[in-house]
């Protein structure tokens, strides 16, 4: 850690602008992520369009503020009507709509909002440590080592895998498949293009994504009808006593470093975060049996946990350009439409934007403190918002951000088209974060493949004979049969019941 | 069935890209080392082969209780029309006025009323995306013959 870097970082986030756009997507993934059926993903996704005139920190800073106060935002709607808004505000109901119902939702939303920023505070300054440390490993990383950790980035589709591991690879090679269509990086032979010039870039990241999450969740919502009715709901008396901080302290410093580890890994993400903290709180806690009947450490594990991971996530992103999940898989596409790769070259030709990142996460963190605290009771109104009213602007938004990627009603087009796909995709059960996570990482896993061939004049004992990456390599097939093997044991478990 | 017509187009998009890398160049510039553009589609088109065809057997397999039965919504069906209305449109008319009948045409397929409160939201919705995207941001907007 470099405190002068930072300080640095401070000066370049903390002015009038790039403050008012912190608590913009720190408010907009508020909203994304307390309505149920819209998330964190699809907020980033539809909002990138805004950050393309924005200098990279201020941008990405945006985003970020949006992937943060979505995590944070679930657990509003989580206490106030038993929906949670984000799967990994899923554990907050548990305890959070209890004490609504008891009266004190205004105790729970005050408990939900401080442990979030402990916890994802807490994880922004392990981020500030530890990436750093990695990426400097990561700089002596060639070609053969980029392409070992793309596949070990690719393998994390089957740890995502929901009901069928065969599914979800069908996912993720549909996914690489797309990605390979334009021009080849290496000789310039356009592939699969079907003659169309519009498609000699390939596919446009951000109408892809914004069709397959935006649009083909449109679609889907408005299959099923919503409401959100809070009226009778008062809010009171956030702020907690002394005595009650004394008591959830270790439970939100517990929650903290185990959410933040959970983040770390790739795979698995804020919502498992969230449910293993709980867990944890409950098996520490001095009164376990009020879990469930509306105990505030019910509302503080899991809350610190899954805003824990988002600091969590960010580690293996910024210092080694690897997305762990579906969110952090569309910001490394919005770091590299911002001309900014993440990983060690990002510690090395752009420090300042990695500090000003890790200034900006502060900021964002803060940024949800201060509305959720203070802010809440108007933030509810705005959440009243028709459905009906919704759905066409969330289109109008998708409509506008594929368009002005190139100016080109084409990729209008190649939006609606992916939205369709997604939408089929979704209604058949296959994934669609493999899908995400094979459109970045299929490019990276093909140019450092070719690359580490060509440096080793064709041999591909290469990828065996450097160390890191014949780690990686193992550590990827590992990672690829658990889920087989645990799908065998529990299979075979099943059957003999 | 559904799901089966799902792997399939699977498995035909998985044939097309077979096919299609063959008439790409297997080496770099002309004989160098190293892969040529044709590799690594051609390895995938493999896989999704693979995979397609074994899921599909699996669906042959599985009993009809399990397969995943799909429902498409006329509403669904219907939103999207209109969003494919809004794409044509939008280079004839502009975009506030196709945002303002989109929108306004959404809302009233979703919630089946007809409302002026609707229109008026519709409307205000429009000149605020305008708003922010066109005046605050800058960002380009698809133009028409109208506004």
């Amino acid at each position: 850690m470099d405190l002068g870097l930072l300080l640095n970082g401070f000066v370049e986030i903390l002015v009038p602008y790039n403050i008012m756009i912190t608590f913009f997507g720190v408010l907009m993934g508020m909203l994304f992520g307390a309505l149920p059926g819209i998330n964190a993903s699809m907020g980033v996704a539809l909002l990138l369009p805004l950050t393309y005139g924005m200098t990279p920190i201020a941008g990405l800073t945006m985003l970020l503020g949006i992937y943060c106060g979505a995590i944070y935002g679930g657990s509003i709607t989580a206490i106030l009507i038993n929906t949670p808004g984000t799967t990994a505000a899923a554990c907050t109901t548990f305890d959070g709509h209890k004490l609504a119902q008891q009266g004190k939702a205004g105790k729970a939303l005050g408990m939900a909002t401080i442990s979030s920023y402990i916890g994802g505070t807490f994880s922004v300054i392990v981020l500030i440590v530890l990436a750093p440390v990695l990426a400097k490993v990561a700089l002596k990383f060639g070609p053969p080592e980029y392409f070992a950790l793309a596949v070990f980035g690719l393998s994390i589709i089957t740890s995502l895998a929901g009901d069928s591991f065969i599914k979800a690879i069908m996912s993720g090679v549909f996914g690489l498949m797309v990605a390979t269509v334009g021009m080849d990086m290496m000789n310039g032979t356009p592939r699969y293009t079907f003659d169309q010039i519009a498609l000699l870039d390939g596919f446009s990241f951000i109408p892809v994504l914004i069709g397959l999450f935006a649009v083909s969740q449109v679609l889907i919502n408005v299959e099923t009808s919503r409401s959100l009715s809070m009226k009778d709901t008062k809010i009171q008396g956030m702020l907690p006593s002394l005595s009650e901080m004394k008591s959830v302290g270790p439970t939100i410093a517990r929650s903290s470093v185990i959410g933040t580890l959970v983040g770390i890994l790739p795979g698995a993400g804020a919502t498992i975060a969230s449910f293993i903290c709980y867990n944890e709180g409950k098996r520490w806690s001095k009164h376990p049996e009020e879990f469930g009947n509306g105990s505030l450490e019910g509302v503080a594990a899991p809350e610190a946990g899954n805003n824990a991971a988002t600091g969590g996530a960010m580690v293996p992103l910024l210092s080694l350009g690897i997305p762990g999940s579906e969110t952090t898989a569309i910001l490394l596409g919005a770091f590299m439409i911002q001309g900014i790769s993440p990983g060690p070259l990002l510690f090395r030709d752009n420090i300042h934007v990695a500090y000003g990142i890790f200034a900006g996460l502060l900021l964002a963190n803060l940024a949800f403190l201060i509305i959720g605290l203070f802010g809440v009771k108007l933030f509810v109104k705005i959440l009243q918002i028709p459905e009906r009213l919704l759905m066409p602007l969330i289109v109008s938004m998708a409509f506008v951000g594929s368009f002005a990627v190139k100016n080109s009603l084409f990729n209008v087009g190649i939006m609606m088209a992916f939205g369709l796909i997604g939408y089929f995709m979704r209604k058949l059960k296959f994934p669609i974060t493999p899908v995400v996570l094979a459109l970045v990482l299929g490019p990276m896993a093909e140019a450092s493949l070719r690359r580490a061939l060509i440096l080793s004049g064709g041999s591909w004992m290469i990828f065996v004979q450097r160390p890191i990456t014949f780690v990686l390599l193992i550590i990827t097939v590992i990672s690829v049969m658990f889920p087989i093997i645990r799908e065998k044991m529990t299979g075979k478990k099943a059957n003999s019941i | 069935m559904a799901e089966k017509i799902a792997t399939g187009i699977f498995f035909v998009i998985g044939l097309i890209w077979l096919v299609m890398s063959f008439s790409l160049a297997s080496n770099n510039f002309g004989g160098g080392m190293g892969l040529g553009p044709d590799f690594f589609p051609r390895m995938l088109s493999i896989m999704m082969i693979i995979f397609s065809t074994v899921h599909f057997f699996k669906l042959m397999k599985s009993p009809k209780e399990e397969e995943i039965k799909i429902k498409i919504y006329r509403l669904s069906a219907y939103i999207f029309a209109a969003c494919v209305a809004y794409l044509v449109l939008v280079s004839l008319l502009g975009y506030i006025i196709t945002t303002f009948l989109y929108i306004s045409l959404t809302v009233y397929l979703i919630s089946r009323k007809k409302s002026l409160m609707d229109l008026v939201a519709a409307l205000v919705a429009t000149l605020c995306l305008y708003g922010v995207f066109h005046l605050l941001l800058h960002v380009p907007l698809p133009e028409g013959f109208f506004i």
